[in-house]
């Protein structure tokens, strides 16, 4: 050390040691018990105990510990303010809006009639008063499904929410707005309603309000893997109806059997995750009706009949390095719609999903069944059961977030199936009965953008393709959506 | 010793109560807003935890930095003006093994200086705590056993990074020193939102995804924090903030060992993030000390979100 440092340094030491004299001993610091703010304080006073200082400075350092001890008492003040005054409810939600192109009327279905000759299927003539062919769905411009048009027919009277003609416009899709109420540590409280803007009529607003999910969960067990449902929920088949929402799903549209298993019915369900991973999972639900949706032809959101619907999901995931799950699901009830509970109506699938880095893997198969009207009984005109046969159903879609900004998607569909109204036994060609034959397959393409966490953009295009006898219709759509979540 | 360490002690001194005061104005002019202001926010919290963090911090280190400069100017007097070879400034800080993102390997000592001398490196007498952990009722992943109480340098400065990458944390088990910052990158094309309600390491990093800048925390009170995403109820991860830097992971046969623990009576706990902590105290001579522990594997507990609702069950 130079000399000229050590003479500035010895006045200085000197005067330290002098009032270290004056000084009586800090005290020893109490013991404070572990994982407590006392442990900080008396590992500072630890450190300060053999430290020798200044008395201006010891005066400076008390005043600071001093200070920081009324800002701790502040923050612990503050935080039971903060926690006193959390909300027991949060609300969420978000507003749909999009814009849409069709192509031909917006409709897609077109009618088989004429003579037996100009009919794709003349084996049904005279034996239904109508018969359409298509998908009365598949031009789908939203997440709720709603259909840009369901076509004009004469002696058809339908709920036509969107009926655009074939017109490109602006839509609000959806106005969604979800409560969720904490009722103690493991149950929850959760109402999802939309409102919906649409033309009216007749002096008639046309604007309608949609209860969607009302139920309470109840974590039944301490690990919060049994979960026990009441109310109006969703429903345990397949895997869509995770993702039916416009703002958890990654592109636009359902799928074409969608209609079949993101239906939200009433009733009481359970589900429990068993193994580490949850690499099992079992759903069971005993519902008023089947999981179909309200705007399809098979829904009871008050049941007409005393049989409920049983309705079932069983998953895997094979390996747990392999982000996999495989579910097998089905449902067994009376016939939604029906008076009585004589006849069956069921759905079985299995599904698959898988992820791969930003690449999400979705694949379902669907079955299922409805008798519809029988030939030997008389129904309630206002509680015609229609029957279905939905002899083969299914997608695979594939996401994938190319960046955490923009993703695309791509979804190949297909459905083949019968919906009938009436029985062609008893009732030939007269009266309301009808009949939708679909051989339609659809090929979907889209891109999102995720401004950010609040702002989704969505473009979608979807091509409706028909096989067998039925000739193409003119059905594709353009949709795009604006999501904006809170 | 260079120019630098000749500067005044009274000047650094100044310079350090400047720095230890700052917050303090910063604090002042901050009562005056909120009485104006809504209820606090998660970013409220965080800011004022992490102003009495730093106060705290710089307490203590100030204190720590003074005592060591004062004896060394008095071994400096007693020499004659002549520095033993050993002394000088107090040295930086070496962070802990722990808070690489890699446990330290079992058997060292979660501190940088490991030694197995009868002193420590200020002097002190020390010994090594070693022992067994063994596990009830099942099997835990990781376990750590720490000395409580410890007195040494905090984690300030140091770092550990937790990452979110597909809809998990990575590591989901972490011992830091009190004071260490964790950052918690977000590798995902999807939100998350990291946060934890456990105590005064409570925070709220709010919702950021890929490519965003990561966001942390300091965690500077001793306990176990866990730590979940408000988006992803399966997400989580559990971090114990220990006291000094003296602890150590469990190895696979269960056995520990903690070097340079000072004389006295001490307090040793083991810890996992699916067991009860267990705890006793010991006196540990220059001969070290022995404590073995069994560790309770507890069930499974859900967790709620951060406004204290459970999760809904469907989102994920």
């Amino acid at each position: 050390m130079s000399r000229i440092g050590l003479t500035l340094l010895l006045p200085t030491l000197f005067s330290t040691v002098a009032f270290a004299q004056a000084l009586p001993p800090a005290a020893a610091p109490a013991e404070a018990p572990a994982g407590t703010e006392a442990a900080d304080m008396s590992a500072a006073a630890e450190a300060d105990t053999d430290a020798v200082l200044p008395v201006d400075t010891q005066t400076q350092i008390n005043d600071l510990r001093e200070r920081m001890l009324d800002l701790e008492q502040r923050l612990d003040q503050t935080r039971q303010v903060a926690t006193a005054r959390r909300p027991i409810v949060s609300v969420s939600g978000y507003v749909d809006a999009g814009f849409f192109a069709t192509q031909g009327t917006g409709a897609g279905i077109i009618q088989d009639s004429g003579a037996a000759g100009a009919r794709a299927y003349p084996e049904y003539m005279n034996r239904y008063g109508w018969v359409f062919l298509g998908d009365i769905l598949s031009t789908a411009v939203n997440s709720r499904g709603e259909a840009a048009d369901l076509g004009e027919f004469a002696g058809i009277d339908r709920f036509d929410s969107v009926n655009s003609n074939g017109a490109p416009g602006f839509i609000i899709n959806e106005v969604n707005l979800t409560l969720n109420a904490a009722l103690s540590s493991s149950a929850l409280a959760t109402a999802s309603v939309n409102f919906v803007p649409r033309s009216g009529h007749d002096f008639n607003i046309g604007d309608f309000v949609e209860v969607d999910i009302a139920q309470l969960e109840w974590m039944a067990t301490r690990d919060g893997r049994t979960s026990i449902f009441v109310g109006k929920f969703d429903s345990v088949i397949g895997i869509e109806y995770r993702e039916r929402k416009a703002s958890q799903r990654f592109g636009i549209t359902p799928t074409l059997m969608a209609r079949y298993t993101t239906g939200t019915p009433i009733g009481l369900k359970v589900r429990s995750k068993f193994l580490d991973g949850d690499r099992i999972v079992v759903a069971a639900a005993l519902t008023n009706g089947s999981s179909t949706t309200e705007q399809f032809h098979f829904y009871d959101e008050v049941d007409s009949n005393a049989g409920k619907t049983a309705s079932g999901r069983l998953s895997v995931k094979p390996a747990p390095a392999l982000d996999l799950e495989i579910g097998l699901s089905g449902e067994y009830g009376s016939q939604d719609r029906a008076l009585d509970s004589l006849d069956p109506m069921w759905f079985w699938g299995v599904d698959l999903l898988g992820h791969v880095g930003p690449v999400d893997i979705k694949a379902q198969y669907l079955r299922g069944r409805s008798e519809g009207e029988r030939a030997d009984r008389v129904y309630d005109p206002n509680h015609r059961p229609y029957g279905l046969d939905l002899k083969n159903g299914g997608y695979l879609e594939v996401d994938w977030m190319i960046t955490p900004v923009v993703g695309v998607y791509g979804r190949g569909e297909l459905r083949d199936a019968l919906v009938w109204l009436g029985n062609p036994d008893t009732l030939t060609g007269t009266g309301n009965d009808r009949l939708y034959i679909t051989k339609s397959w659809r090929a979907v393409g889209g891109v999102r953008a995720v401004i950010n966490e609040h702002i989704v953009l969505k473009a979608e295009y979807l091509h409706n393709g028909e096989y067998g006898r039925i000739p193409e219709i003119a059905n594709d759509v353009f949709t795009s959506s604006l999501l904006l979540i809170y | 010793m260079n120019g630098a360490r000749n500067f005044p002690i009274c000047a650094r001194f100044v310079m350090a109560m400047t720095v230890a005061f700052a917050p303090f104005s910063v604090v002042a002019a901050e009562k005056e807003k909120t009485a104006e202001l809504p209820p606090p926010t998660g970013a409220d919290f965080a800011r004022l935890q992490r102003e009495v963090a730093e106060q705290r911090q710089l307490i203590i280190e100030m204190m720590r930095v003074e005592q060591q400069r004062y004896d060394m100017l008095l071994r400096l007097l007693q020499s004659g003006g002549q520095l033993p070879p050993t002394a000088s400034l107090p040295p930086p800080v070496t962070p802990p093994a722990g808070t690489t993102g890699t446990p330290p390997p079992a058997g060292t000592g979660g501190g940088s200086a490991v030694a197995s001398t009868s002193k420590g490196s200020g002097g002190e007498r020390v010994g090594t705590v070693s022992g067994k952990v063994d596990v009830r009722n099942g099997s835990v992943k990781d376990a750590y056993v720490y000395v409580d109480m410890a007195k040494g340098s905090s984690g300030r400065g140091h770092t550990l990074e937790i990452k979110q990458k597909d809809k998990q944390f990575w590591p989901q088990t972490a011992v830091v020193q009190k004071g260490t910052n964790i950052i918690f990158p977000n590798m995902d094309s999807v939100f998350h939102n990291v946060f934890s309600t456990s105590g005064r390491n409570s925070f709220d990093l709010g919702s950021y995804r890929q490519g965003d800048t990561p966001r942390s925390v300091v965690l500077t009170t001793p306990g176990v924090v866990e730590v979940f995403c408000n988006i992803h109820a399966k997400m989580n991860a559990a971090i114990l903030v220990v006291p000094g830097p003296l602890f150590a992971k469990v190895g696979a046969d269960g056995s520990y060992k903690i070097d340079n623990v000072p004389v006295g009576a001490r307090r040793i706990v083991a810890w996992s993030p699916s067991a009860k902590p267990a705890q006793q105290k010991i006196d540990v001579g220059s001969g070290g000390g022995q404590a073995n522990f069994t560790l309770d594997v507890e069930a499974a507990k859900a967790h709620t979100n951060k406004l204290g609702q459970p999760y809904g069950s469907y989102k994920e």
